[in-house]
């Protein structure tokens, strides 16, 4: 009875270390933000430019600063390669740190906004359901997309002058199927939002996804 | 002896599991298997003024003010309610001014969705009207206007300006086209129009 009673144990104790090493995700709070640094300065030279997806690059004028008295956001677009099934995407590996940016590798994932205004702005920053001016060579998205994408604060308030970084995190779940070799899909950042205006000006972020092969 | 090696190894066997139960990393995909690059860019676009009233303009030779007729084409054009753009339009026949401080070239797309309040016109998202929708185009300055105007649908319109160059500012307007019917609720109805600005890639 004693032998069995310890044969069961020993039996429990391989099944949870099976099971701890092939199956289980645990997932880890990203690392306490950086303060803002509404003030930065500037690479003298650009980064390179050349797009790992072999992608018409995105040139940025480095010589041009942001206004401090100018809604901004940074970065405007994203790349992202050999993403799969089970890929959590919240924190920066690009090993290219930019004070613009605000990203430093190992740090969360984010998109750095700045109100311009003398007084408080509220921002809107949402899944865009239907891309604007899309990428020929992208998919759209596939719908459940929507899904894995968590946005810290949807709508942030923004004190006069105020920058502020809205982490952005991408969960696949490990059940994820069939998925184009290539999608895009976009987060829109409006402005004005509880102003009286009727035209309001929106920034759109584009996240270009390389499924893994 | 039996007994005593049978319990050690079972004592062994429970560490080890909760052992790994601690210290295994996931085996899941994080990011540090997926590749991130972001360039250093940033957009920065901001609109003036934030309203339109079609028919607003006083002295444009189009009476009444203050109410849109059914079945009628307004301008955002400042020379007149009624007054087409010009092939090219030039500056003065565009109401709103986007001024551009981004620092990468940027792709610019007007949205016009349906009315809320009063008859709640919605819009055809093909330009033209009918019996309870409108239609609506965007165009700005330097386009051929009779070709060139862009459809402003509810949602996923054409860009109305592709690649406008980085601290670019750029003057642009709106044309509308109401419903072919009488109004019947006699209330104001409103949309909110949107511009948005992409960064530009070939």
């Amino acid at each position: 009875m004693k032998r069995l009673f310890v044969v069961m144990l020993l039996t429990i104790a391989l099944v949870l270390s099976v099971a701890s090493v092939t199956g289980c995700h645990s997932y880890t709070e990203p690392a306490a933000p950086p303060p803002s640094t509404p003030e930065t300065t500037l690479p003298t030279t650009p980064p390179v430019t050349t797009s790992p997806s072999g992608q018409q690059p995105v040139i940025p004028n480095l010589t041009i600063r942001p206004s401090y008295d100018q809604h901004w956001i940074t970065p405007v677009v994203y790349e992202f390669h050999n993403v799969g099934a089970g890929s959590v995407i919240d924190t920066w590996t690009d090993t290219n740190t930019d004070p613009l940016l605000g990203h430093v590798r190992g740090q969360p994932l984010h998109l750095r906004l700045h109100n311009g205004n003398d007084v408080p702005a509220t921002f809107w920053v949402y899944y865009r359901d239907n891309r604007e001016s899309p990428r020929a060579d992208f998919a759209d998205a596939p719908y459940e997309v929507k899904s894995w994408v968590t946005i810290s604060e949807e709508y942030p308030m923004l004190q006069p002058k105020e920058t502020r970084d809205i982490y952005i995190s991408v969960i696949v779940p490990s059940t994820a199927g069939t998925m184009p070799p290539q999608f895009e899909f976009q987060i829109t950042v409006r402005t004005g939002i509880g102003e009286a205006s009727i035209v309001k000006p929106e920034m759109n972020t584009r996240w270009l996804v390389t499924w893994k092969k | 002896m039996r007994r005593k090696i049978l319990r050690l190894l079972a004592v062994v066997g429970m560490a080890v599991a909760l052992l790994s139960l601690s210290v295994t990393p996931a085996l899941a995909d994080t990011s540090q298997d997926v590749t991130i690059t972001a360039q250093p860019a940033f957009m920065s676009i901001s609109n003036a003024p934030t309203t339109w009233v079609p028919n607003d303009i006083v002295g444009d030779g189009v009476t009444p003010k203050g109410y849109i007729s059914p079945d009628t084409v307004y301008h955002s054009n400042p020379l007149g309610d009624a007054t087409t753009p010009s092939d090219p339009v030039v500056d003065g026949e565009c109401r709103f001014t986007i001024t551009n401080t981004s620092n990468v070239a940027t792709d610019l797309t007007v949205n016009f969705p349906d009315h809320t309040g009063g008859d709640a016109s919605t819009n055809s998202d093909l330009g033209t009207n009918g019996a309870t929708t409108f239609g609506a185009y965007s165009y700005c300055t330097g386009m051929t206007y009779s070709t060139g105007k862009v459809i402003a649908k509810t949602t996923g319109s054409d860009a109305m300006k592709e690649n406008l160059a980085a601290t670019t500012d750029i003057k642009w307007g709106l044309t509308y086209e109401s419903q072919t019917n009488a109004w019947t609720s006699g209330t104001n109805m409103v949309s909110t129009v949107t511009i948005t600005a992409t960064v530009y890639m070939a």
